[in-house]
């Protein structure tokens, strides 16, 4: 005989009534509800079409998720979270429930104990940590299940419904009284079908809803990202233009001290030329009878002398000088560069995180270091014209330019390299004459600064002027 | 004799300050040929100088109005964490 089916309410989903669309007749277990979550709800929020992925398909973000830390001392991670909001969303955070504050507080604690991280860079990895979008998707899951539990209850009340009509079709025909009691069986099964659809729906709008908000955080957080990005895209770009010009400010301040040495090196050996002569007045004297002490008392000699020294002193100091603002136009740029490199450095974490991949070279600089370079120059430059002054012969300006450009079309087969110097140029910016004598030392040190602030100083160019030198200057002492 | 051998030199000294005013009037102009270079050396690292300072200023600025954007952006991310973390806890 025909046993009627419970028209109990099932035990999980609780209220409300009746809307399409048809239930499956298969109940849903947990993991069909989360394909059905995954296919609706992730494949819309999760990495965007443009976020790489890898070969799991999730973003390798999401392999480490930032998950609240276990450890630690919430209370005062949410005291030092508060004091670091702003008033606004200070206020808003004293509103938030207990179990948020928990969220939030884990999160920015893992943050917080990441030595030197970055406020905004912080916020960034809590913001596209993929923790949002999991529990967005947990939250998905728990209504798509609650659907389908709902489906799989409806499903045999429908069956049950059809059979008992079947059975009253049956009765009738056969003439059999008692119909009526199971077509009230059969309303009462359809109140509850009804009921359970009408849950079934506020269900969905929730699931609905629960998409539609994480649709929105998701926008407005790339929102903010994408404007911060290329704001600091806008003002990296004078930065690193501004780098480059403190770096030929650089290259010019060591391309005038060279030129600087140079010309104080002719001078010092004028001096010497004189100190030389005056050396032979004073052994004339001698040979006249005047004592030593006489001699140095000779008001042209004491004159003499005392002018040499002047000389001497005055390139001393003057070279002295220049060290002490080259080195304090060094160390100005040295700060500057070591102040924009967390900048610099940030705009590829944020593209990290945004990206959600690991950064490959954490410091990248078109500079090489914060510290202003070891000056290796310095102390070659250190040495005073004046001691330094008579190591090899001075031929002219003219004449090196001239065996260094022919040497350089012999070497490579009359073609021109970017090493050939052009006179005018080069004359123009060290401001000296073609007829301007100058010992080899003195040329190598101009020329490697000149092609520095050419940006070709190269190891190409110092096998050249090795070469040069070897082949050139000691074999056959140009003149 | 002594009359004989002042007159000596007193030539000889004339002869030598003869011989040196030249000599002096050569390192004068070295000296001031020095002068020059220094002058001129000092004077285009000065204007190095001026013009590092100039770059460094626009620099500190540039950075400045980074820090500013940072300030708004991280207060925009906490705005959103905040909300998403109550939304997410209210259920």
């Amino acid at each position: 005989m025909f046993e009627a089916p419970t028209t109990s309410a099932p035990p999980e989903p609780k209220q409300e009534g009746a809307m399409p669309p048809p239930p499956s007749s298969a109940p849903m277990d947990r993991s069909e509800a989360e394909r059905i979550v995954s296919e609706t709800v992730i494949r819309e929020h999760a990495p965007k079409a443009d976020t790489p992925t890898n070969e799991t398909g999730r973003d390798s973000a999401s392999e480490k998720p930032l998950t609240p830390a276990s450890e630690g001392t919430p209370e005062i991670t949410g005291e030092k979270l508060k004091a670091d909001l702003s008033p606004e969303n200070r206020g808003f955070f004293s509103r938030m429930s207990e179990s948020a504050h928990k969220l939030v507080t884990g999160l920015y604690e893992r943050v917080y104990s990441i030595p030197g991280v970055n406020r905004v860079v912080g916020r960034i990895e809590i913001a596209f940590n993929q923790i949002w979008v999991d529990k967005h998707q947990e939250r998905a899951i728990e209504l798509a299940a609650r659907i389908g539990s709902i489906d799989s209850t409806i499903s045999p009340l429908e069956k049950s419904k059809e059979e008992i009509k079947a059975v009253i079709i049956s009765l009738q025909k056969q003439g059999i009284p008692g119909s009526e009691s199971l077509n009230s069986k059969v309303k009462e099964i359809e109140g509850t079908v009804g009921r359970l659809m009408m849950q079934r729906e506020s269900t969905r709008i929730k699931l609905e809803d629960r998409n539609g908000k994480l649709r929105t955080c998701t926008e407005q957080r790339d929102v903010v990202a994408n404007k911060l990005i290329s704001h600091y895209g806008e003002q990296l770009r004078p930065i690193e233009a501004e780098l480059d010009i403190l770096r030929a400010h650089k290259d010019g301040a060591d391309l005038e001290i060279a030129v600087a040495k140079a010309r104080h090196n002719e001078q010092v050996v004028r001096l010497k030329g004189v100190e030389d002569e005056m050396a032979r007045v004073k052994e004339i004297l001698l040979e006249t009878g005047m004592s030593e002490d006489d001699v140095e008392k000779f008001e042209a000699i004491r004159q003499m002398t005392g002018m040499l020294a002047g000389g001497y002193q005055k390139i001393r100091a003057e070279e002295e000088s220049l060290s002490q603002k080259k080195a304090l136009i060094e160390k100005k740029i040295g700060e500057t560069r070591a102040r924009t490199r967390p900048y610099l450095s940030r705009m590829q974490e944020f593209d990290r995180i945004k990206l959600n991949r690991p950064s490959a070279q954490k410091v990248p600089l078109n500079w090489e270091s914060t510290v202003p370079e070891v000056n290796t120059e310095a102390s070659a430059e250190t040495e005073s014209s004046v001691e330094g002054a008579e190591s090899r012969e001075q031929i002219t300006i003219g004449s090196f330019i001239k065996s260094w450009n022919d040497y350089l079309l012999y070497k490579n087969g009359n073609r021109p390299i970017p090493e050939n110097i052009n006179e005018n140029d080069f004359l123009n910016i060290t401001h000296l004459s073609p007829e301007f004598r100058i010992k080899f030392d003195d040329f190598k040190n101009i020329l490697e600064n000149y092609f520095k602030s050419k940006n070709l100083l190269t190891d190409k160019y110092r096998r050249s002027i090795n070469g040069f030198y070897g082949e050139i200057i000691v074999p056959k002492h140009i003149s | 004799m002594d009359e004989v051998t002042n007159n000596t030199n007193n030539q000889a000294y004339q002869n030598i300050d003869a011989y040196i005013n030249p000599l002096l009037e050569k390192v004068r102009i070295i000296i001031g040929e020095i002068d020059v270079v220094n002058k001129e050396s000092s004077a285009k690292m000065n204007e190095i100088s001026a013009a590092v300072d100039e770059s460094v200023a626009k620099i500190d600025l540039a950075c400045s109005e980074l820090d500013k954007a940072e300030q708004e952006a991280s207060d925009e991310f906490d705005r959103i964490i905040l909300e998403q973390a109550e939304d997410l806890s209210a259920e």
